[in-house]
């Protein structure tokens, strides 16, 4: 899962290092989620090694179940005046969580040159989990990306069975869930 | 059902023919029914877990015209997969039971609980069949429903038409949203959400992809993001008003009342329902800063609700006994012209969406019926019921070139 087509061999170990830096970005902004009682799923865009615009799930500040944090990054680029919607063709994503399947297709009507994300996502996953949105030849209209998993899969997994294991006041029949408890193993990716 | 005006987007578990799974199965005398369900439940692994649908027994009449002549009953034992029919002979005579089944034989029962009545009807004379319709699908829509529904309906495709004369015109020069576009293509698409309760239009938009230059503001996340904010407001409004109560000022709202809208399609569309707070996303306000587009945003809201005949100040109290706040869009029904995209269909679960009503299916994008059935699957969380209203012509949506629809995520 961790394979990724490098064309030149002296930028394999930079260009890795790279990846666990932009996604160390994202985790920080999931972090910041999770202390605001929001889903912990945070990402970054990166255009020519710079990050131009990041996000963190919002769903329930905003009262709104789509303001993912993939929408929140992609609504501050496009609003910042400094870039048209083409910029996402160059652009590299890195989410914490593989994307919904909104997301999935979100990213696909945008041109998303790749996808890197922390953990998998069994309930909702677009790029591979549950549906491979990313990459349905069916779906025309716009290219396919692809979608590459694992990069501090363990601590995105970890703080979703944190955000999990903690009540959520903002449903509308809250679980009482103090029996629950906070499993720490975690299975190899399938 | 076959005069409505829709039709729903069935899932395939719903429009599956017959499959059938084998079953062992014997006659009995009916006074020994329970005996031999009680060896059955004792000495054979349980299979009925997955033919929770199927009747244990099925009642054969002696005389089919005269039922008062007696009956026979068969009996199914498990299914064939899990003993051998030697070691089922082996286990029935060393208890005894041959004695008093006859006819020991393979039968077929349907494999899947029947979900439609249509199913029901066509299966049951397999084998008789426990059939529980849910209570959404069994629900009639009266002549009153239809005319309610078909109103907004051409609501949407009003605001469809609205977009058109605005130019939400997707020129693939200036705005290449797909790199298979050749010609520009109009892409007027109209949406609205509505409270079937009561019959309340609570968010209209149009596809603003054009006019925003977003490629992913098309209507229906336009329309989320309206009901998400006018829930903002309203819980401003009921803390406002409970501080105001507690200190028994009602100036502010006084205040706020005198305000204008200066929003003419707020204006326009109550030349058709008289009850309304809309809203419809325009451009200004997207291409805005976040947080000031958020509040912008919400300042409008507040003014509509307080202008608004239904939260005058008498109203205050009432407005006040709604402690339980709406969640996302749970039970509010979704109007739109075309089929909504893979996007917009997922955002509609996590929106926790009602119903769904379209005009016209999407081939290449959609994600109600036309590639996928993200409404009705199995993994997801949410479902709910789609129709497709494919009584209306294509005309009535106006697109300049209509095979352009093809091209178009909606």
């Amino acid at each position: 899962m961790n394979e990724e087509k490098l064309d030149d061999g002296k930028d394999n170990v930079s260009r890795e290092t790279d990846h666990y830096q932009y996604m160390r970005r994202a985790l920080d902004l999931a972090h910041e989620a999770y202390e605001s009682h929001e889903v912990p799923v945070g990402c970054v865009f990166v255009h020519n090694n710079e990050i131009i615009g990041f996000g963190r799930n919002k769903t329930n500040e905003a009262l709104n179940g789509t303001r993912h944090a993939e929408f929140e990054a992609i609504d501050t680029i496009l609003s910042s005046g400094k870039y048209t919607s083409d910029v996402f063709k160059e652009c590299s994503l890195y989410v914490t969580v593989e994307p919904c399947v909104m997301c999935a297709y979100a990213l696909r009507q945008l041109g998303i040159q790749q996808v890197y994300y922390g953990c998998a996502n069994e309930r909702f996953g677009g790029t591979g989990s549950v549906f491979n949105i990313h990459e349905d030849p069916i779906l025309l209209l716009h290219p396919q990306y692809p979608s590459i998993g694992g990069y501090y899969r363990e601590e995105a997994i970890m703080l979703l069975r944190k955000f999990y294991v903690r009540e959520n006041d903002n449903a509308p029949e809250p679980k009482r869930k103090h029996q629950r408890v906070l499993k720490t193993t975690i299975k190899p990716p399938k | 059902m076959s005069n409505l005006p829709f039709r729903p987007i069935l899932t395939d578990e719903e429009t599956r023919d017959l499959e059938t799974v084998e079953v062992y199965a014997a006659d009995i005398e009916p006074k020994e029914a329970e005996r031999v369900l009680k060896f059955i439940k004792k000495n054979l692994p349980s299979s009925f877990t997955s033919l929770n649908h199927v009747k244990r027994v099925r009642k054969i009449y002696n005389d089919e015209k005269e039922k008062g002549k007696g009956f026979t009953l068969t009996i199914l034992f498990c299914l064939t997969t899990l003993i051998s029919f030697v070691d089922l002979q082996i286990l029935i005579t060393s208890n005894g039971f041959d004695k008093i089944i006859s006819r020991l034989r393979v039968e077929k029962v349907p494999k899947h609980a029947p979900i439609t009545r249509a199913q029901f009807d066509a299966w049951k004379s397999l084998w008789p069949l426990n059939f529980h319709e849910h209570p959404n699908n069994a629900r009639k829509f009266t002549v009153q429903d239809i005319d309610i529904l078909a109103s907004h309906m051409n609501r949407v495709i009003e605001l469809a038409q609205l977009a058109k004369s605005k130019g939400e015109n997707l020129d693939p020069f200036l705005f290449p949203l797909s790199y298979f576009w050749i010609d520009p293509v109009q892409i007027p698409i109209g949406c609205a959400i509505i409270d079937p309760c009561t019959n309340t239009i609570l968010a209209e938009s149009h596809d603003t992809r054009a006019s925003t230059r977003h490629p992913l503001c098309h209507s229906v996340l336009n329309c989320i993001n309206v009901v998400a904010n006018l829930e903002i407001s309203s819980r401003q409004f009921k803390n406002m008003s409970n501080e105001q109560m507690a200190a028994d000022d009602i100036s502010r709202p006084q205040k706020r009342k005198a305000k204008e809208i200066d929003d003419d399609e707020g204006n326009e569309s109550n030349l058709h329902q008289p009850k309304k707070h809309t809203i419809i996303i325009d451009k200004e306000e997207k291409g805005e800063d976040e947080d000031d587009d958020e509040t912008s945003s919400l300042e409008s809201n507040i003014e509509i609700i307080l202008t608004s005949p239904s939260f005058s100040s008498k109203t205050q109290n009432t407005t006040r006994q709604q402690s339980k706040d709406a969640y996302l869009c749970k039970n509010y029904d979704l109007f739109v012209t075309h089929e909504p995209c893979v996007m917009c269909s997922m955002a509609l679960v996590h929106s926790r969406i009602g119903r769904v009503f379209y005009a016209r299916a999407t081939p290449n994008s959609g994600g109600l019926g036309s590639i996928y059935k993200i409404h009705a699957h199995s993994s997801l969380n949410h479902h709910f019921r789609v129709f497709i209203w494919d009584s209306i012509s294509d005309d009535r949506i106006a697109y300049d070139r209509i095979e352009s629809l093809d091209q178009v995520d909606t």
